[in-house]
């Protein structure tokens, strides 16, 4: 735990992106007590303020009903963070078993389940989620399914190719000559040897995520309105650029910070953990 | 007559490899009696380690039978043919898993094989690092903790665990210290009389053997050159290869020393 | 004795880590006349290979490291030097032979490349020509047939044994004072390595080059080398030539680890090993 804290406060840049998280989940978790109209994350009309500058009480300025802004984005950040957890909560997990067994078991399994790996990762990810959200109604849920979709192989490409190095490890021979499971020789021998790998990758992935589902919404196939969502307020605040520029420099910059948050982290955590790809 | 422990004929193993057949091993035979220590010694690439995959049922042999108490051992090798034929490896480090807390190393074999009830494993597994001189807390470590010399006694205790009555043992002291080295022979040899345990020793380390084997077979090339006892392998041995591979083992002592250029004498009258 | 090709003065060397500090070498002093073979032994972390790097100059220029006494190559003291010009020594002067040759050689290059790369070190200006010529005749030294078809040849088309033996040609063409070997040979097959050390002492004698070997293995200490120096945790415990050392050995540590060699006689079983270590902490003992 020292050596963590030391490793982190030896550089500046982990040091802003500990800080920069640390802000964006505490806001997000707090998001009701430090917005100053948590109402107008729903349909709440207030045409006598609508579209009004950064200032005071607005200090991001209003939307187009005239909806705080500021509260706006701290709860897209909310579900933001709910979109890029979950989808790594069921990416992971799908991901890691696939490329465990492509790494550990036979040549055959090799072959199908990698060949499946790469065919979902040599379509672009973005056309990818598109076309599933083209077919499917735009929701909060499909658009996670979507992300989720394109986002496991590359997990099953890290475990797999870490896979291959561990299986080397004599401790995964002294399983098999003990008469070990195939199944506990993935799962409780290799598994937890790749673990650091696998953390840091989801730590610079959350940012990702949360880029690719604000692309998503973005082109209005993501979460719908009422829900505040950072990529949709974009792109209804381009319309009226440059004039009512907040509309749409506000929530951008809210995308910047996480992404940029999650990568400063990412690093740090690379660090921490030892792991380099 | 009694039927050896473990019987192994015309064992081959041929790999494939970008369409080439390299014949790691070619009809290797030989037989371990109860409670011996056979060391099969050569250098890298004579096939002495595949024949150790063989023996434990990593690599199925290509062609040869395997007989484990007069009974042939199935290629896919049942529990009870995995428990009693057991591994140390060469590299101590790696072959812990450092990921695992040392007591959920040794339990494993213990759990695989249904050895006790779970409530007596600890127990068990504190009486197994009594067995190779460590102490009980050491099973709450994680291994990066460990010494070399004390990771190559907890993976000494996981072989044991499981109650084989032959352990495979692969170069199990090179990568130690000199020190440490000679501390692991000690234990190793006290575990055989005290077990009844019956050794394949598998080394590039001559005078290692010297010190632990009854019978040596000297491999080159994946053939078996000659199988002898030690003693005779030492004063005098059959082929020309086993002479010049004591005589370049770096020795320390004079007695040592005369040995050496008298096999060596040996050596260039032959040619 | 002026005329010392390597003098180490009381050096101590301490890591500054994160969390603590790690004083690995303790006042060691040794020294290297012209032609001698010296032996540092010692077992893993003792502190034998830092020392090498101590003295190929690669560890200075290192932050968090504590460097106090002195090195002298040929008379030149490395603390007065700049460090350009200490890494001008490495290669020209002194080289070095390490314990894998196979991942001390570049894979990615032929080895007449990698000839030219050493020589360049020393002559800046040198042609391909010349670097052949200069090759092919070192080749031939360390006893290998068709030299051409080696210098064309990558690494890994080479056998253990003949990289093994290019890494001593490239070691000794710059014609160096001191040659550093760490765990020559050890990574290879006995019987190589025995060749190894054989090339070696030969090529040594006959280009008068002082070797600075580095080894956990007693044997190869005693067959290799004039002199010894034991170390135990950064402390030189027992020095002096190596016939007397093996003949008498007076520290208590050199005699548990000379006990603890199997043997390769009869009856020479391995002697039940001292495990109190504090006898290990006794003072110097020099013959």
């Amino acid at each position: 735990m020292q050596r963590t804290a030391k490793i982190i406060l030896s550089k500046p840049l982990s040091i802003i992106g500990v800080i920069l998280i640390a802000l964006v989940i505490l806001s997000a978790l707090f998001a009701d007590f430090i917005t100053p109209f948590p109402s107008h994350r729903g349909t709440v009309v207030d045409f006598s303020n609508f579209n009004q500058p950064p200032g005071w009480p607005n200090i991001m300025g209003t939307d187009l009903v005239g909806r705080d802004l500021f509260t706006r984005i701290i709860y897209a950040y909310r579900i933001s963070l709910i979109l890029g957890i979950v989808v790594l909560l069921l990416a992971v997990p799908l991901g890691v078993t696939v490329g465990l067994m492509a790494g550990y078991m036979g040549r055959k399994v090799r072959f199908v389940l990698m060949r499946m790996t790469e065919v979902f990762l040599s379509i672009p990810p973005l056309v990818l989620a598109m076309s599933i959200m083209g077919v499917l109604e735009p929701t909060l849920i499909n658009g996670m399914m979507a992300v989720t979709v394109m986002w496991w192989p590359w997990y099953s490409r890290l475990v797999y190719n870490l896979t291959l190095a561990e299986k080397e490890e004599g401790y995964v021979l002294a399983a098999e000559v003990i008469g070990a499971s195939k199944l506990h020789i993935m799962f409780i021998e290799i598994l937890p040897n790749c673990f650091p790998a696998i953390l840091t990758k989801m730590t610079l992935d959350l940012g990702f995520v949360i880029l690719i589902a604000s692309s998503l919404s973005f082109l209005g196939l993501g979460v719908q309105p009422p829900t505040p969502d950072l990529g949709s307020m974009v792109a209804e605040g381009a319309r009226y650029l440059p004039d009512s520029w907040w509309l749409t420099v506000f929530p951008g910059l809210a995308i910047l910070v996480a992404v940029f948050g999650f990568n400063l982290l990412g690093d740090a955590m690379r660090e921490v953990l030892g792991t380099h790809q | 007559m009694t039927t050896p422990l473990l019987e192994v004929k015309n064992l081959a193993k041929v790999f494939k490899q970008d369409g080439f057949e390299i014949n790691a091993v070619r009809d290797f035979s030989v037989s371990v009696k109860k409670g011996d220590c056979l060391a099969i010694v050569g250098e890298s690439g004579s096939g002495k380690s595949t024949i150790a995959n063989m023996i434990l049922g990593v690599h199925p042999p290509t062609s040869g039978e395997i007989h484990f108490k007069g009974k042939p051992l199935s290629p896919r090798r049942r529990k009870n043919e995995r428990r009693v034929l057991q591994l140390v490896q060469q590299n101590p480090y790696s072959s812990i898993n450092p990921s695992r807390r040392i007591g959920a190393t040794l339990k494993l074999p213990l759990k695989v094989h249904g050895i006790g009830s779970s409530q007596d494993r600890p127990g068990r597994v504190e009486e197994l690092l009594a067995e190779v001189g460590l102490p009980a807390s050491y099973a709450r470590r994680a291994p990066s903790t460990l010494s070399g010399g004390q990771c190559q006694r907890v993976a000494i205790a996981r072989a044991l665990a499981s109650q084989p009555e032959l352990i495979v043992l692969d170069e199990p002291t090179s990568a130690l210290d000199v020190l440490v080295q000679a501390r692991v022979l000690i234990l190793l040899q006290e575990l055989q009389s005290k077990r009844d345990l019956t050794y394949i020793f598998i080394t590039h380390d001559l005078a290692v053997v010297r010190n632990m084997a009854d019978r040596v077979a000297v491999m080159r090339d994946g053939q078996l050159l000659e199988l002898n006892p030690t003693g005779k392998i030492f004063e005098n041995p059959d082929h020309n290869y086993t002479r010049s591979l004591i005589s370049a083992s770096p020795v320390i002592t004079k007695k040592e020393i005369k040995l050496r250029e008298k096999l060596k004498a040996g050596l260039v009258r032959e040619r | 004795m002026k005329n010392l090709t390597l003098e180490i003065i009381r050096l101590s060397l301490t890591f500054e880590g994160l969390m603590e500090t790690n004083q690995v070498l303790h006042e060691i002093s040794l020294n290297i006349a012209p032609k001698e073979k010296v032996a540092l032994v010692g077992e893993s972390g003792s502190g034998k290979s830092v020392t090498a790097r101590l003295i190929l100059g690669l560890l200075q220029s290192r932050a968090k490291t504590k460097i106090q006494g002195a090195i002298r190559f040929e008379g030149q003291e490395f603390g007065w030097i700049t460090e350009k010009e200490r890494d001008q020594l490495r290669g020209t002067r002194m080289s070095m032979i390490f314990q894998d040759p196979v991942s001390a050689l570049n894979p990615v290059y032929n080895i007449e490349t990698q000839f030219h790369e050493v020589l360049r070190r020393k002559y800046p200006l040198i042609t391909r020509r010349q670097v052949r010529k200069e090759a092919i005749k070192i080749l031939e030294d360390v006893h290998i047939v068709h030299p051409e078809r080696v210098l064309k040849s990558f690494p890994f088309q080479l056998s253990g044994g003949m990289n093994q033996r290019v890494m001593i040609a490239m070691g000794l063409i710059n014609k160096p004072t001191l040659l550093i070997a760490d765990e020559p040979g050890t990574a290879l097959d006995v019987t190589v390595q025995d060749q190894t050390l054989h090339l070696m002492q030969e090529m040594v004698a006959k280009r008068e080059t002082s070797v600075f070997l580095i080894s956990h293995n007693l044997g190869v200490v005693r067959e290799f080398s004039d002199r010894l120096y034991v170390i135990y945790q950064g402390r030189i415990v027992e020095e002096g030539k190596t016939e007397d050392v093996f003949a008498d050995p007076r520290h208590p540590y050199t005699k548990a680890l000379l006990a603890a060699v199997p043997g390769i006689t009869s009856g020479n079983t391995i002697a039940d090993v001292i495990n109190d270590t504090s006898a290990f902490r006794a003072p110097k003992e020099v013959h």
